[in-house]
Parts: C-alpha cells; structure tokens; sequence
C-alpha cells in the first residue's frame, strides 16, 4: 500500500508552509478547521467530477489523484499547516493545492498521480524552487 | 479591424479564456497558473485571440459550447509583454472566432518536457493576465 514519501512532521516545514499557530491569534484554530473542511469537501466535489467539466475536453482527475489529494490534505491539516488559498483540478488530470501570503510567497503542490506530486515555492526575486514529492510503501520501502 | 492574416505585431493585444475556479480575486497571483497551461485540443501552443481582428473580447467565447461560455473569464494580455517573457504569437485560423492564434512556446510538447521550466512563465502570465480581466457572466466560484 502507498502514501505519501514525506510525513508528519517534516511534511509543513518541507512545502515552507506557515503552521496556522504561527500565523494569527487563537481564536484563528476555529476558522482554520472551518476552512480546512470546506477544502476537503472541495476535493470530494472534485471527486465526482466528469471529463470535459470546462467544456474543452479536460479530463478529471482520477480516484485515485484525488484520493491521494484527499490524504495529503489531512496529512497537512493534521501537521498544523494553514489552509490552502485555493484547491481545483487541473486541465491534465492533476489536483493543484495553492497558498498565497502576503509577503509575495506562491506555494503550489500539483498532484500529478497517485502519491505523487510537484512542489513549486515562487518568491520574489528569487529563482522558482522545484521539489517532486514522490510515493513510498507503508513498511517504508520506495514504490 | 486588422486581418487576421497578418503577422502578430508587438502592439498588439490577445485574450486568453480563464475558467472561473482558477480566479483568486485579491491574491498575489489572482489567476492559477494552470490556466496558461495547454489542454489536450491545444497540443500545438495555447489558444488565444487576437483583440485587434475582433469587435469585442466577448467574441471569444464562441469558441466555448453555450453552455460553458459563462463560465469563462477574459484576461487581456499585452503581445509586448508575452515576447518579454521569450514568448511568441502566431496566427492560427480557425472557423469559429477570428484572430485565433497560438504561443506555441507552450506547446504540449514542450511543458511535458521541461514544466517546472514553464511554471514560473505561467506565474508570470497569471500576474499579468490579471491586470485586465473580464470577469465570467456566472460568477467566479
């Protein structure tokens, strides 16, 4: 069985995301679970979507994309992460996570198969940081 | 109206239809990134059109079956600042809507090969797209 190569708690400092306690008062954790669900109810809608859902041909993602969107989503909301500023389906099939804060910083995790994905961290000035995060079995072993 | 034969000029203007998820009004990048980013039926370039051969940037949409056509934006994108970004324009015509063109820098091809190369283009192309943006006829969400 697979799942996600990179985990609790490396998971939020290696995408460079903001862990939400870090990020506002306390009373934010309640608006923080809000917004965590209403994403993961995005990816089950995401779930049931059709090919050609733009009108031009775009496949759905597959189950299992989703699904394992689905597990990195729990994975970072259990981590502490700050909900994403946005979570859609891509025009290939994949599952996109984005974050964006106010200082400049453009996190994007692209789902691209099953327990696989690409990491992008976009900052100003800077050149653009590629991490591929990559499936491994649950006893461990690479897939 | 210019001919949609014509070479693509540098002052020239083209519009590119957004799906309305990929909008985030108010964000540093307002327009996800896969937008710019070719679907199966664009394997040659992304499809775009060419503002100066049509009446109106809602022409475009004609290109969209009725019942999708609401839910696209509009994004209208300077042809200077595309070459900036080492892009190129070129004409494409098609039956349904003129001024059809291509950049054929983002060609299925060439993002299988080398996207992570591609996504800070599109990052850019998000940036930029936003600056002009007709926002869809049923709402962003």
């Amino acid at each position: 069985m697979q799942t996600w190569a990179i985990r609790h708690p490396v998971l939020t400092a290696g995408l460079e995301l903001t862990p939400h306690y870090l990020n506002g008062a306390a009373h934010a954790a309640d608006s923080t679970a809000k917004s965590w669900d209403w994403w993961l109810d995005k990816l089950l809608a995401i779930r049931q979507l059709e090919d050609d859902w733009d009108g031009q041909g775009s496949p759905a993602p597959t189950v299992e994309v989703v699904d394992s969107a689905l597990v990195l989503a729990m994975l970072l909301r259990r981590d502490g992460a700050e909900p994403p500023t946005g979570i859609v389906q891509g025009v290939s099939g994949e599952v996109l996570f984005d974050w964006q804060s106010a200082d400049g910083k453009y996190v994007e995790v692209e789902v691209t198969g099953p327990y696989e994905a690409d990491v992008f961290i976009h900052k100003a000035g800077q050149p653009l940081k590629h991490v591929r995060m990559e499936a491994m079995q649950r006893d461990g072993a690479a897939a | 109206m210019k001919d949609e034969a014509e070479p693509v000029s540098p002052d020239e203007r083209v519009v590119r239809l957004i799906w309305r998820e990929f909008l985030r009004p108010g964000e540093i990048v307002p327009i996800q990134p896969v937008a710019f980013k070719p679907r199966a039926n664009e394997p040659e370039g992304i499809s775009v059109f060419r503002l100066e051969c049509m009446k109106d940037p809602t022409e475009a949409l004609a290109v969209m079956v009725p019942a999708k056509r609401g839910g696209y934006a509009i994004a209208v994108l300077a042809v200077a600042e595309l070459l900036a970004l080492g892009l190129s324009v070129k004409p494409a015509k098609i039956d349904e809507v003129p001024g059809h063109a291509l950049i054929p820098e983002l060609s299925i091809a060439a993002v299988q090969a080398t996207d992570a190369n591609w996504k800070a283009v599109r990052i850019a192309l998000a940036q930029l797209g936003s600056k002009n943006l007709i926002p869809p006829a049923d709402g962003n969400s």
